[in-house]
């Protein structure tokens, strides 16, 4: 069977009439759950895991990966219309997009979001289907020097971070974060840090509610002691302008296919690197759309490219993490994880034969991302209007309903009460960061990428010594990153 | 209804009494005394059967409908969460509670053990655990345990750890003799220090006596794999069932496996103790293979009242051989080893023991990481 083959025969499954109400049914779910603040794809996978004992492999997958796919969508909804991140991955489009709905144009946001998921998942998958012949050397080329030079690139973009242009602010921001990354015991020594005696610490803070915490809580905090609604303007808010809206909103992203396209394939390069998820991505998109913005002090107070840039590369992210799931078994991230056990439930064995024997399946999964996420982003937009419009309650009444929905997030991921004391702590650090301008994405930059610094030093030094940065990839991120850097001190330069 | 059956064989004796001649009662009564104990023994043993059937039944009400909680000490997805949710619809079936999992990450599992520990002892709350880190754990005495290994109350065993070391495809290193025989150091891969990829590759190392450098620090088994197939190790130890699929794809070959007998999945590779090289080494692999022997059993916090306990004993025995969860099993590739509550207790306790000071201290190092 050769690509196109494939290509076809995936497409004429996905929309056969034994698979089809299962993409709907999964999709649907996915989107659920992802309007529920904390629960990500994995939950929704795990949660299907009992089910796909009795489906074929193509129903199967399709469902727990249509489930997967519209998660997105859904956390987005939240993140826009509530401000609080639905999933870890939306937390970045809190950086423009519950200012839009402030200034009412929350249709606008949403109609934006929903086709930027869908165009990076899209492209992801492209991507995907593109390398394929050569997936299996294209995934070995990333080794822990690599990783660490891309994270060491990563980090370079909180520079561009601070708000207001104040840099060190961003710099302070991102530095608070690499603190906090390092707490618990780590990998590398088995030492504990920063643990004071609770076993609760020794994984490290973990990432969802920390990131409720300072983005969500911190917001609910602002809203409740400023009053008002999250929809400041009163005006656009009946269901025919919410729809004009989304449609603009649509429009607009169509019109900024290059953004998309940039935001994408970092979402899609960072999707290689394992466990890394796609949080990290979708605020590195965001950096970089700030970066090349002709208007970078606007983002922050509601642009749509603030939108536009996260959103594309966090559901890009799942076609590099299918990258190493497919080309050898080994799965990129724990969503991935959960798709290999479905895949060897329903009797297919995940690794080098699937390419060889069972291109349909591979073709069924590229098309079920696709068709997962379109069907995510009609559904999304369909309960766009009617959620848009709880935007208009008066803060008194939506700050305690969300603020429970928020910690019960921070509370399920683990079962766990500390967790919850964790987002309400930095619930607080959070607002006094906002309320002094101090960079919250800078900080969760640091944040998630603290470790993963570490540890691939740590092995690339293990393995070869310092001469680990003249491997050639990792030499090539070096100058990548050199040149980044140069080129914003000269602009900040030239600013002053 | 053992006070009816009591009755019923005293009218029954009377008869018998009654009609019999005047020599069979001589010979009668010589054979009356053993023959009425032995009837009051069988009677008792229906009685007490009987009382233990009540107490079953008691416990089979008591669970009805009622939410047993389950914690996996891990995140959704990986193995034990796996096995868990394999297991729970058929222990729902045959306790006739909602099984609730609840997934506990934390500390490396330990949180997780230490709840399920602490839990209050209504016979509502019980757990799986990763019993080689539970046992290590409690062995380095490392802070944070909050459990005695041996008191939990053992519900049974799911599996046992076969391990497998495997090597890298078109590694230089093809048997354990090349290994014993290498000249410089072998490069092999583990997770965090103190894990069981870790301890494995480190007590491996000193029994057999084969040079390794140990790359430690990467984040997980998948990691390593990457990192194998790159190149960056030759050697790592892992769980077969973890293996098996690198294996089969002909990425990697397995070398050695743990335990005494050879696993009859994969009987062509030699076990340690067949390439043991003194008795030194024999001791240090027997403590290994029966901290792997624990593997992943199933367990309520210590002093559950013993029907409870025994109602979920049978259940645990009943769901693990219900045809259709071996068939789910089966699918989902998870290997199973049946172990009874008691013979799980028996091994909770030899498994802490080690008798010799220095092979005691030299796990501790392992453990610990410092060696």
């Amino acid at each position: 069977m050769n690509i196109l083959d494939g290509l076809l025969q995936g497409f004429t499954a996905a929309i056969s009439l034994e698979v089809i109400p299962y993409l709907i049914g999964g999709a649907t779910l996915g989107l659920i759950i992802g309007v529920i603040p904390g629960l990500g794809g994995h939950f929704a996978m795990a949660m299907l895991i009992p089910f796909v004992f009795r489906m074929d492999a193509a129903t199967g997958v399709t469902f727990i990966l249509a489930a997967h796919a519209a998660v997105a969508q859904g956390g987005g909804l939240t993140a826009i219309l509530f401000a609080t991140p639905g999933t870890g991955q939306n937390a970045a489009t809190l950086l423009d997009g519950p200012a839009m709905t402030e200034k009412g144009e929350a249709g606008r946001a949403v109609g934006a979001a929903m086709t930027a998921c869908f165009l990076g998942a899209l492209f992801g998958a492209v991507v995907l289907t593109v390398l394929l012949p050569i997936l299996r050397k294209v995934v070995l080329l990333f080794g822990p020097p690599e990783f660490f030079m891309l994270a060491v690139l990563a980090l370079t973009f909180i520079a561009v971070l601070g708000t207001k242009g104040a840099i060190n602010k961003g710099l302070i921001g991102g530095a608070l974060g690499l603190l906090f990354s390092f707490v618990g015991a780590g990998n590398v020594t088995g030492e504990r840090r920063f643990t004071f005696g609770l076993l609760e610490l020794w994984d490290g803070l973990s990432m969802v509610p920390v990131l409720l915490g300072i983005f969500a809580v911190s917001e609910m905090l602002d809203l409740w002691i400023q009053g008002g609604s999250l929809a400041r303007k009163k005006t656009g808010h009946d269901a025919r302008s919410v729809q004009k809206q989304i449609f603009s909103g649509v429009l607009t992203t169509l019109q900024r296919w290059w953004l998309v396209i940039r935001c994408s394939s970092i979402g899609t390069t960072l999707g290689l690197i394992p466990g890394l998820g796609s949080a990290p991505a979708a605020f590195l998109a965001y950096a970089h759309a700030k970066q090349t913005s002709k208007t970078p002090e606007k983002f922050g107070t509601g642009t749509i490219e603030g939108v536009i840039a996260p959103e594309s590369a966090n559901d890009a992210v799942e076609g590099g993490a299918l990258a190493s799931t497919l080309a050898f078994g080994i799965p990129g991230s724990s969503s991935m994880a959960i798709l290999i056990t479905a895949l060897i439930i329903m009797g297919v064995e995940p690794g080098p034969e699937l390419m060889t024997f069972h291109l349909d399946l591979v073709f069924l999964m590229i098309w079920t991302v696709i068709l997962g996420n379109f069907v995510g982003t009609i559904l999304g937009i369909l309960v766009a209007n009617p959620l848009a419009r709880v935007t208009f309650l008066r803060g008194s009444i939506l700050v305690p309903v969300l603020l429970a929905i928020i910690l019960t997030g921070s509370f399920v991921v683990h079962s766990s009460w500390f967790d919850m004391i964790v987002a309400l702590l930095f619930g607080l650090l959070g607002y006094v960061m906002k309320k002094l301008d101090y960079s919250r994405p800078a900080f969760i930059i640091g944040f998630v990428l603290g470790l993963m610094v570490e540890r691939n030093l740590f092995l690339s030094l293990q393995l070869y010594g310092t001469r680990f940065i003249f491997e050639p990839l990792a030499l090539t991120l070096m100058v990548i990153t050199i040149l980044v850097l140069v080129y914003n001190l000269h602009k900040l330069l030239r600013k002053s | 209804m053992s006070f009816f059956v009591l009755l019923t064989l005293f009218i029954e004796r009377g008869k018998n009494m009654k009609s019999s001649s005047h020599a069979q009662s001589v010979n009668r009564r010589r054979y009356a005394i053993p023959l009425f104990l032995l009837i009051a023994i069988f009677l008792m043993a229906i009685g007490v059967m009987d009382a233990a059937a009540q107490s079953q039944t008691a416990a089979a009400a008591y669970y009805k409908d009622k939410n047993l909680n389950f914690i996996v000490p891990y995140k959704p997805g990986g193995g034990y969460d796996i096995y868990s949710r394999i297991l729970r619809p058929y222990l729902e079936k045959h306790t006739g509670a909602r099984v609730v999992i609840r997934n506990v990450p934390g500390a490396g599992g330990l949180l997780g053990v230490n709840e399920t520990y602490t839990a209050s002892p209504n016979g509502l709350t019980i757990g799986i655990q990763n019993a080689v880190a539970s046992v290590t754990n409690q062995m380095s005495k490392i802070e944070g345990v909050r459990y005695d290994f041996t008191k939990f109350s053992w519900i049974g065993r799911m599996a046992t750890n076969v391990r497998a070391l495997v090597g890298r495809k078109g590694s230089s290193y093809k048997t354990i003799q090349d290994l014993m025989n290498a000249k410089e150091k072998v490069k092999m891969g583990a997770t965090g220090l103190g894990g069981s990829t870790y301890v494995d590759a480190v007590i491996t190392m000193k029994a057999l006596g084969f040079p390794a450098e140990i790359i430690h620090g990467y984040d997980s088994s998948k990691e390593m794999d990457m990192g194998m197939l790159r190149g960056e190790i030759e050697i790592l130890w892992g769980s077969y069932s973890s293996r098996r699929k690198m294996v089969k794809a002909g990425e990697q070959f397995i070398i050695l496996q743990s335990g005494k007998k050879r696993s009859p999945e994969i009987p062509d590779v030699p076990t340690w103790f067949e390439v043991a090289p003194s008795e030194h080494a024999k001791k240090i692999l027997t403590v290994l293979t029966a901290m792997h022997e624990t593997g992943r059993p199933i367990a309520g916090p210590p002093d559950i009242a013993s029907d409870r306990l025994e109602f979920l004993r049978q259940a645990f025995y009943k769901a693990m051989h219900d045809p259709d969860f071996l068939k789910d099993a089966e699918k989902a590739k998870r290997v199973l080893s049946y172990l009874s509550g008691e013979e799980m207790a028996q091994l909770a306790k030899e498994s802490l023991i080690i008798e010799d000071a220095n092979i005691k201290q030299l796990f501790i190092d392992a453990i610990k990481g410092s060696i």
